[in-house]
């Protein structure tokens, strides 16, 4: 833009030059013309004067002319140093303007050397840096995948664990709960069988060892530790063989040959 | 892999925490001899069966259910009664040992356990069978509940005959069933408060025979009797200490008002226990005679009070539960005082009180109740009961599951006394 704008006045310049030196020259028709119309009109008046004065004139006028031929030449000799001095400031300008392209062109192409190879340098990191995270998402991935197979078989090793604590656990709860039924059958019938004598004490604590048979007919009672006395001691004999045969447990696997029992009563 | 079986678990332990309340389940053969009717018989056995069904722990097997009649303890099989449900199996006979002499041959089995029980002879003329049977009752009983039987016991009662000048007032000892009463005393006026003494041998009673109450002590076998308050004023209540030696009794003397005596019956020493503008009356000694209970309206209306005997006054209210709580009998351990409690209704009933904590029990449900005294074990009280207008004689448990009337006694009945248990 500063360029063309340098150029158009140069341009400019160089057509005022132009013009003014066909002025000074005389090329100018219209301005002879004009000229010698002068003469002319300063004759008509001279012929009032004498001819030393139009010597003197005449001298007067090329001494004019000579001033303004030296003039001319100054003025265009002005021009042209000014012309010259316009076209080197151009020049100098259009160098300058040269220079500074080429050190920006320079400093450009080093930039962009610079860049190239500070993009070269950064691909390279990147590519490294790519490559590392590259490795340490495969070394991650390969962990997690390690992980989850270690998880997946400690998971599968728990979910079996499990399966068969829960087995264990039903086969436990039946069993309890089928012992349980059996107890409170047993419970039931002792209890019911039980005619609590007036001389039990409080705080009664008997125990009974009883020997039954799988019919649930009782072979055998035996007094343990007993606080209570003989009439207690035979009621509590007496219940024991008043509930015979016993109830058979809900599962065969439940029988048991020898039952404690403990008379406990609440007072 | 965890294996099961029964020896992978814990032995069987069964708690029992309760038992029934139902009556043992008995047997009584009918006994069998060979020279008494079966009347005479039936006085042994048929007492031996009411004694256990009216005590209301036990229930017998008609004879016509029994499988089997045995008289020997040979002849028993256990499986005809177990198959009956049967618990405890009596067998006797009776063996004629002189002119009216008799050998009564009892035994007592566990049938459960099919084993003996008891094994006894007993001595007796036919006059006494009632009391035989009554013995062999008890001992059963005392097997089969592991508590002292009562039915050899007595009771005294006063019973009135006929209205107006011509009734008459007899102070009666009986069994404790009602029969086999003997007469005490017999006055056209009346008779009053008989007390056991401790050994059951004497009763004190009061009489109004001098046409003002007065206090004797009698020897029921002999018939021989003392005066042994005479004072002015009323002279009532009389009580015998748990040693025999005093007598606690209520006197108005020249106050015209009662209070609590204690009287050394051999030295005829007066020790006055309460000093009171109230009325004090019906002491009753604790079993280890350093108490005194008695009635007192110091209150405004009747409750039982107690004193020391030893240090005198110290006399502090027992009752607080109701308007009305008289005629204090203490439990043979103590603990529970039988009072005529006057409760719903207005109706007076006999209740147990709970010394220590006061608790009040109701255990009768007539509207006229009186006289309550403990069996000589605890188990029953025996009192008075308005049926038609006149007195009859009631019992009932302390656990007031058991009320049983006491028929075969005569006349209007009021203040039946359990006698101690009786030697013999």
């Amino acid at each position: 833009m500063i360029i063309l704008r340098i150029k158009s006045f140069f341009y400019s310049f160089a057509f005022h030059i132009v013009a003014l030196t066909i002025l000074g020259l005389g090329l100018s028709f219209s301005s002879k013309e004009l000229r010698v119309a002068n003469i002319e009109d300063i004759a008509i008046e001279a012929t009032l004067i004498d001819v030393d004065d139009i010597q003197r004139e005449i001298d007067r006028l090329n001494q004019i002319e000579r001033q303004e031929e030296v003039n001319r030449i100054e003025q265009q000799q002005l021009i042209e140093a000014q012309r010259q001095q316009a076209l080197a400031e151009v020049e100098s300008e259009r160098k300058a303007l040269q220079l500074l392209q080429s050190q920006r062109e320079a400093a450009e192409q080093v930039a962009d050397q610079q860049r190239s190879e500070l993009q070269a340098l950064q691909a390279e990191q990147e590519r490294i840096a790519r490559d590392a995270e590259q490795r340490r998402i495969e070394e991650e991935q390969r962990q997690i995948q390690a992980d989850q197979e270690r998880q997946r078989q400690s998971d599968l090793q728990a979910q079996i664990q499990r399966e068969l604590d829960l087995q264990q656990e039903a086969r436990q709860a039946e069993e309890l709960s089928l012992l349980e039924e059996y107890n409170l059958m047993l419970v039931r019938r002792i209890e019911s069988n039980w005619i609590k004598p007036p001389s039990t004490i409080s705080g009664l604590m008997c125990q009974l060892n009883v020997t039954q048979i799988p019919s649930g007919d009782i072979v055998d009672v035996i007094v343990g530790d007993c606080n209570g006395d003989e009439v207690v001691i035979r009621s509590l004999e007496a219940a024991v063989l008043r509930s015979a045969p016993l109830p058979r447990p809900p599962v065969p696997s439940l029988f048991d040959r020898n039952l404690i029992i403990d008379f406990i009563p609440d007072d | 892999m965890i294996l099961f079986s029964s020896q992978s678990l814990a032995q069987l332990r069964i708690e029992i925490r309760q038992g029934v309340e139902r009556p043992i389940q008995i047997a009584v053969v009918p006994f069998t001899s060979q020279s008494l009717s079966s009347s005479e018989i039936s006085n042994i056995q048929d007492v031996i069966q009411s004694d256990l069904i009216n005590s209301g722990r036990f229930t017998t097997l008609p004879q016509e259910s029994m499988l089997s009649r045995p008289i020997l303890p040979s002849d028993v099989d256990f499986n005809d009664w177990r198959i009956l449900d049967i618990d405890a199996l009596v067998i006797g006979r009776i063996i004629s040992s002189g002119q009216d002499q008799f050998t009564i041959h009892f035994q007592l089995f566990d049938v459960l356990r099919g084993e003996q029980l008891l094994a006894f002879r007993l001595l007796s003329d036919s006059s006494s069978f009632r009391s035989v049977g009554h013995k062999i009752s008890d001992m059963i009983f005392a097997e089969l509940t592991g508590i002292t039987g009562i039915f050899n016991t007595k009771v005294a009662y006063i019973s009135q005959l006929g209205v107006g000048d011509t009734s008459r007032y007899r102070l009666i000892v009986s069994d404790i069933d009602g029969e086999n009463p003997q007469i005490i005393a017999d006055s056209p006026q009346p008779l009053m408060s008989p007390s056991w003494s401790p050994d059951g041998t004497q009763l004190a009673y009061v009489s109004f025979e001098q046409d003002k109450a007065a206090i004797y002590i009698q020897n029921i076998e002999a018939g021989t009797r003392t005066l042994v308050s005479d004072r002015l004023g009323i002279n009532g209540a009389p009580s015998f200490s748990p040693d025999g030696r005093y007598l606690a009794l209520a006197l108005s003397r020249d106050t015209g008002n009662l209070d609590i005596y204690m009287l050394n019956i051999d030295g005829q020493v007066l020790t006055r226990l309460t000093r009171s503008p109230s009325i004090d009356t019906e002491p009753a000694w604790s079993p280890d005679g350093q108490v005194i209970y008695f009635t007192s309206d110091r209150s405004g209306n009747p409750q039982i009070y107690k004193v020391d005997t030893r240090l005198g006054g110290n006399i502090s209210r027992v009752t607080f539960e109701g308007t009305y709580n008289a005629r204090p009998r203490l439990s043979p351990d103590g603990n529970q005082l039988a009072v005529v409690h006057r409760g719903a209704n207005n109706n007076y009933r006999i209740a147990l009180v709970d010394i220590e904590s006061g608790l009040t029990q109701v255990l009768s449900g007539g509207y006229l109740d009186e006289s309550p005294s403990f069996s000589p074990n605890g188990s029953q009280i025996i009192f008075a009961t308005r049926e038609n207008g006149s007195g009859v004689l009631s019992s009932v448990s302390t656990d007031g599951r058991i009320r049983r009337k006491i028929a075969s006694v005569v006349g209007d009945v009021r203040e039946p006394v359990w006698s101690p248990s009786l030697e013999d």
